[in-house]
């Protein structure tokens, strides 16, 4: 394999991947399950998130495919997604959720 | 078409092992109820500390459990052993026998002597045994299979390689008409909106939301809000950023298809297809409750290496990383840490379960069989009397 | 000192009247591992249960009480902990609650890589002990060193009209001699507790007794109304009964109430909160330091406790009960000597000999819950 696969995207709809090993700022990365190479903005441990999609504030965080989060700030792609810029969802995201009756990007 | 090589039962279910058992109705007769199974080579003892003294809605838990195990697919004979005058034991094999069952009672009172009762039961298993071994089996279909999905000693990776792959053999056999069950309700806390949504009708995903809010409530008057205790500082260490995400990784072992019914603890589904049963994330007592419910077989996901199995039902277990695998291979029989290591897809270890599954159903060992984890404890929901 | 028997020091102060190596299972996940090596190890004894995770609050405390209590039991020579290693009760929390006053290790399957070396290393350790105990010689030990219990299970009317008294008559000759009592206090037991109070002076100790008569009170959760529990007033003939069983804890002040798995602090009577389960309220027994049990009941009971010779007591009913596992009968036809015949089997079993429960190796060993599991 020319390039080592350092992240994997677990549904085809989300905008995260996990890393599969601890990842350094400035490298290139290509990721399971998406085209093309992404680079890795901040040093991002294994097992933790890497924007692979631009996410807005407020936007959806998706990952296998479902919403696992709300953006508290813009999060540009090859940032790490973690506790200081995602929070969980409260009740009234939860009943909007639902209301739309699926989830979309 | 996917097929498999069962043992068809008198009741229509199909066994993928044919076990003898010898299962206590009360704690009291557990040690006899080694003791007679130790008798005959062979015969798996199954015993628990349930049963005596007990309020109502767990004298129905344990019947339901005793009645789903002693009367499982994979059992071909199983003798019972109670106490007293007005025991379940005799309710049991009453129910069993209806259903055309090879199934005995032996209940230990003051009209027999304890080793007249052992002999008794000795010959009878002896019986059983030679039975079982004469039963032929046949050519069924995968839609007859129920699977149980598990996890135990999670670790950072469960969410990301193990739970996901048995989530995508999960859509696979359900699309193969068969039957998964998820459990565990504890673990789809933060996540009860996106199964509920997934429900067939308004009816099972409600069920699944009370099922959900009944447990948050137990939670919290033993002095613990799941809500607030999770993700856990470790939890954060590891990657994980919300509640949503932790139960995300559980509940994916469920995959993707629709959710045909919400039932409780060692009940059986009345549906095919994807299912959830109501149990505890103690795992070996959800796993009691899976087989009761009548899956044949269990997957059971685990990153820091758990032994255990059931007494009736193969357990296959699926380690979530590479590590574990190769510092524990007597426990693990798929390795899911490939998809780290060796970059195979979900979808891969997906079928490769699915390989495994079929296998195990036509008499492959697993590690829990192998190293002999019959363990098995039945959800309790009061306080002794 | 009236009495003695032939036991076990230990550097405690206490005696045993066995000298077992306990293997203790910390969580149900060892609990496979723990019986092979007790199976392949003779002279262990295997505390397998089905608790250890997934507990919360008092649930998880009486789970660790009760198993530190089962590793510092008098008749446990020395003790090897198996854990899994990512189980709720740490193998290392329940180390730090041990006294170090024998041998004590603690091994878990994840870090020893697997079920087959935590075997191979549970046996040569538990190997080891089991040498080193029978190398221990039995000694003449005075009976107060010993805590005794006394479980009265299923009993009527009729059967208290012949036990009562007699086993009241024995456990105030042990209390006189110093020898330390636990009496069992199931909910047939417990309409007496206000007239049981009154032989206490401790008002906290008290309290328990009389809120116990007041009514059947006990934890349920299957419903999710905050700490819901079953509440039930007792009726006239439970009281009765009730009145009968008491005389059975003899007369003499009673010095605690204990729960939760405690082990008490000072010789003398104390009465222990149980339920009407058998194997539960042997095995608190166990956990609270007892070195024998003596069971009252109508009918012979079918299991004794793994660790703990168990004397079975029953009155003389129908001919054709059990009597292979009954040790001792009290006759209808006036023989008055009851008392101190019983004290003898006592000291004899005390000393060595076999109970019928023992004969048959018919043992075992639970924790009950005080909460569901998460």
């Amino acid at each position: 394999m020319e390039q080592k696969i350092g992240a994997l995207m677990l549904n085809s709809m989300d905008n995260v991947a996990v890393a599969l090993e601890n990842l350094k700022a400035g490298e290139s990365i290509s990721i399971q399950g998406k085209e093309g190479l992404v680079k890795v903005f901040k040093s991002i441990p294994y097992g933790h998130k890497i924007a692979v999609h631009p996410i807005l504030k407020d936007e959806k965080v998706i990952k296998y495919g479902e919403c696992m989060g709300i953006a508290t700030e813009t999060i540009p792609v090859g940032h790490h997604v973690h506790v200081s810029n995602v929070r969980g969802l409260n009740k009234e995201d939860k009943t909007a959720v639902t209301l739309k009756g699926g989830v979309e990007k | 078409m996917k097929f498999f090589k069962g043992y068809r039962r008198s009741d229509g279910s199909i066994g993928v092992r044919n076990h003898v058992i010898v299962i206590n109705t009360v704690g009291e007769v557990a040690s006899l109820t080694k003791k007679v199974a130790q008798m005959v080579p062979g015969v798996i003892p199954i015993v628990h500390q349930a049963g005596q003294s007990q309020s109502l809605e767990d004298i129905e838990q344990t019947m339901n459990a005793l009645l789903g195990t002693a009367g499982h697919a994979n059992v071909s004979g199983a003798l019972i052993l109670g106490m007293g005058q007005d025991d379940t034991a005799e309710e049991i094999v009453k129910v069993l026998k209806n259903k055309g069952r090879h199934v005995h009672s032996i209940n230990f009172n003051k009209t027999q002597s304890i080793s007249e009762a052992l002999r008794e039961g000795k010959l009878w298993l002896e019986n059983a045994k030679e039975r079982s071994e004469n039963e032929p089996t046949e050519m069924a279909d995968v839609s007859e299979l129920i699977i149980g999905l598990e996890c135990g000693g999670s670790d950072a990776w469960s969410g990301i390689t193990a739970n996901p792959a048995i989530g995508a053999f999960s859509d696979s056999i359900v699309k193969d008409g068969g039957t998964s069950i998820l459990a565990e309700t504890t673990e789809a806390v933060g996540t009860e909106h996106i199964l509920a949504r997934r429900a067939v009708n308004e009816a099972v995903g409600q069920k699944f939301l009370d099922i959900v809010k009944r447990y948050e409530e137990r939670a919290w008057a033993a002095g613990e809000n799941i809500r607030s205790a999770n993700p856990s500082p470790g939890n954060k260490v590891g990657g994980l950023t919300t509640l949503e995400e932790k139960s995300l990784g559980c509940i994916k072992k469920g995959g993707n298809s629709t959710l045909m019914e919400v039932i409780d603890y060692a009940q059986r589904p009345t549906e095919k297809g994807f299912i959830f049963m109501d149990t505890p994330g103690y795992d070996v007592e959800s796993v009691a409750g899976l087989v009761a419910g009548g899956s044949q077989i269990v997957l059971f996901s685990t990153g820091k290496g758990s032994p255990t199995g059931s007494p009736i039902a193969p357990v296959i277990k699926i380690g979530t990383n590479s590590k574990l695998y190769q510092n524990m291979p007597e426990h693990i029989d798929i390795n899911a840490g490939k998809i780290i290591d060796s970059y195979l897809s979900i979808e891969d270890i997906g079928k490769e379960i699915y390989e495994k599954v079929i296998s195990v159903a036509n008499g492959e060992v697993t590690s829990s069989e192998k190293h002999k984890n019959q363990e098995f404890s039945i959800w309790r929901l009061a306080e002794t009397m | 000192m009236k009495y003695f028997f032939n036991g076990f020091r230990r550097n405690d102060g206490s005696a045993g009247t066995r000298n077992y190596v306990g293997i203790v299972s910390s969580v149900i996940c060892s609990s496979a591992v723990v019986r092979e090596i007790s199976e392949k190890v003779d002279g262990t004894v295997p505390f397998v249960h089905a608790n250890g995770c997934a507990q919360l609050g008092d649930d998880l405390k009486l789970t660790k009480n009760m198993l530190v209590g089962v590793t510092t039991n008098p008749n446990i020579h020395s003790a090897l902990i198996v854990g899994l290693g990512c189980e709720t009760n740490q193998v290392s929390g329940m180390l730090k609650s041990i006294p170090k006053t024998k041998p004590i290790t603690g091994i878990g399957i994840q870090q020893l890589f697997g079920g087959e070396n935590t075997i191979n290393k549970g046996v040569s350790i538990t190997k080891e002990w089991v040498e080193a105990a029978a190398k221990q010689k039995r000694e003449k030990i005075p009976l107060s060193s010993l805590t005794i219990g006394v479980l009265a299970v299923e009993h009527d009317d009729h059967s208290l009209a012949t036990t009562t008294s007699v086993i009241g008559q024995v456990v105030d000759e042990l209390v006189d001699s110093q020898v330390n009592v636990i009496f069992g206090m199931s909910k047939t037991l417990e309409p007496a507790g206000d007239m049981l109070a009154e032989r206490i002076s401790d008002a906290d100790e008290k309290k328990k007794l009389i809120d116990a008569s007041k009514g059947l009170e006990r934890l349920r959760w299957s419903d999710a109304q905050l700490g819901s529990k079953t509440f039930s007033e007792f009726t006239d003939e439970q009281l009765h009964s009730a009145k009968l069983e008491a005389k059975m804890a003899g007369k003499k002040p009673i010095s605690s109430v204990l729960d939760f798995g405690e082990i008490p602090n000072k010789n003398g009577l104390h009465l222990m909160r149980n339920s009407s389960n058998l194997v539960e309220s042997l095995s608190k027994m166990a956990a609270a330091g007892c070195s024998a049990v003596i069971i009252v009941s109508s009918r012979g009971v079918l299991t004794g406790s793994v660790a703990l010779p168990c004397i079975t007591i029953t009155p003389e009913t129908d001919p054709n009960s059990f009597d292979e596992l009954v040790d001792y009968t009290i006759k209808n036809n006036g023989n008055n000597d009851y008392k101190e015949e019983i004290i003898a089997l006592l000291q004899e079993v005390c000393s060595g000999k076999k109970t019928k429960l023992e004969e048959l190796e018919l043992g075992e060993f639970s924790i009950p819950h005080l909460g569901t599991t998460y």
